[in-house]
């Protein structure tokens, strides 16, 4: 029989002795940093995707509001395609970020903060693609030209 | 504001608002487009002038579906030519340059053939009515 009194009594101070060696003090202070440095890490990846977020909606409005102005001046539309350069350039590495961090996420760790900024980041392919459309390509395109022309005539 | 839409624009529309994915779209067109005053500035401009500008406009937002409009605004008529969701089960990508071209010679060659249907709204505010021009 292991349950009588003197045996627990044993297990008990043996018990004690072990969790109270200095060993297993320093272990729980060593998990106890590593939760907190994960939890650090946690929040900051959820900031930094908050952060980029916003950048991202802030640049898909400006670009969505570029297609209104009208560009007359060639200056003009030299500095919105240097604009849609940049933005490209800020696009494609965005994409880069969303394949490195996507594993992470996959465990469930800052998911929302992530759905956000995945969209975030594909409105800004469309905003890049439909200011492209809107400044480069339809304008130099005849067919479009030519229907715009004769819907105006109608 | 007069509303008009050509005839792929309805037959779309028909088979979109029939799915429950979609159940608000109806809903969401004449929010945003029986407005007493249409807001196009959240809409990109693909073409066109200020007075008969062709738009883009994204209606539906974060969480749930998210649909693209291509319109177009002459003589304060509004032409519904295309819709496609973004996301649920019917999303699709980006349309090219190519398919918003055609999509104005669909709306001139519908124009011509009488095929546009004029677009009013139920009293109850909750239908949208479908009318070929006479």
């Amino acid at each position: 029989m292991i349950a009588t009194k003197p045996n627990i009594h044993r297990l008990t101070q043996g018990l004690r002795k072990a969790v109270s060696t200095p060993a297993t003090v320093k272990g729980a202070k060593d998990q106890k940093d590593l939760v907190s440095s994960i939890s650090l890490a946690i929040n900051k990846l959820k900031d930094n995707l908050i952060r980029k977020t916003s950048s991202a909606r802030t640049v898909s409005t400006y670009l969505a509001e570029l297609t209104w102005v009208d560009i007359t001046d060639e200056k003009v539309k030299e500095t919105v395609v240097g604009l849609l350069d940049s933005s490209q350039v800020w696009y494609s590495m965005e994409q880069e970020y969303i394949e490195t961090v996507q594993p992470v996420i996959t465990n469930g760790i800052a998911a929302k903060e992530f759905e956000a900024y995945k969209e975030a980041i594909e409105d800004l392919g469309e905003a890049i693609s439909d200011l492209t459309s809107a400044v480069i390509t339809l304008p130099n395109s005849r067919e479009f030209n030519d229907a715009m022309e004769e819907l105006s005539n109608l | 504001m007069k509303i008009f839409c050509t005839a792929e624009f309805e037959k779309i529309f028909k088979k979109l608002s029939k799915k429950n994915a979609y159940r608000d779209l109806e809903r969401e067109i004449i929010e945003y487009f029986f407005a007493e005053k249409i807001d196009f500035s959240g809409g990109r401009r693909l073409g066109g002038h200020a007075e008969n500008p062709y738009i883009k406009k994204r209606l539906g937002g974060s969480g749930g579906y998210r649909t693209y409009f291509y319109v177009i605004v002459k003589d304060n008529n509004l032409y519904l030519m295309f819709l496609h969701p973004k996301t649920g089960p019917d999303g699709s990508p980006n349309i090219t340059d190519d398919a918003k071209t055609q999509l104005l010679k669909n709306l001139i060659s519908d124009i011509k053939l009488g095929r546009l249907l004029s677009v009013t709204k139920h009293e109850t505010r909750k239908q949208l009515i479908f009318r070929a021009l006479e």
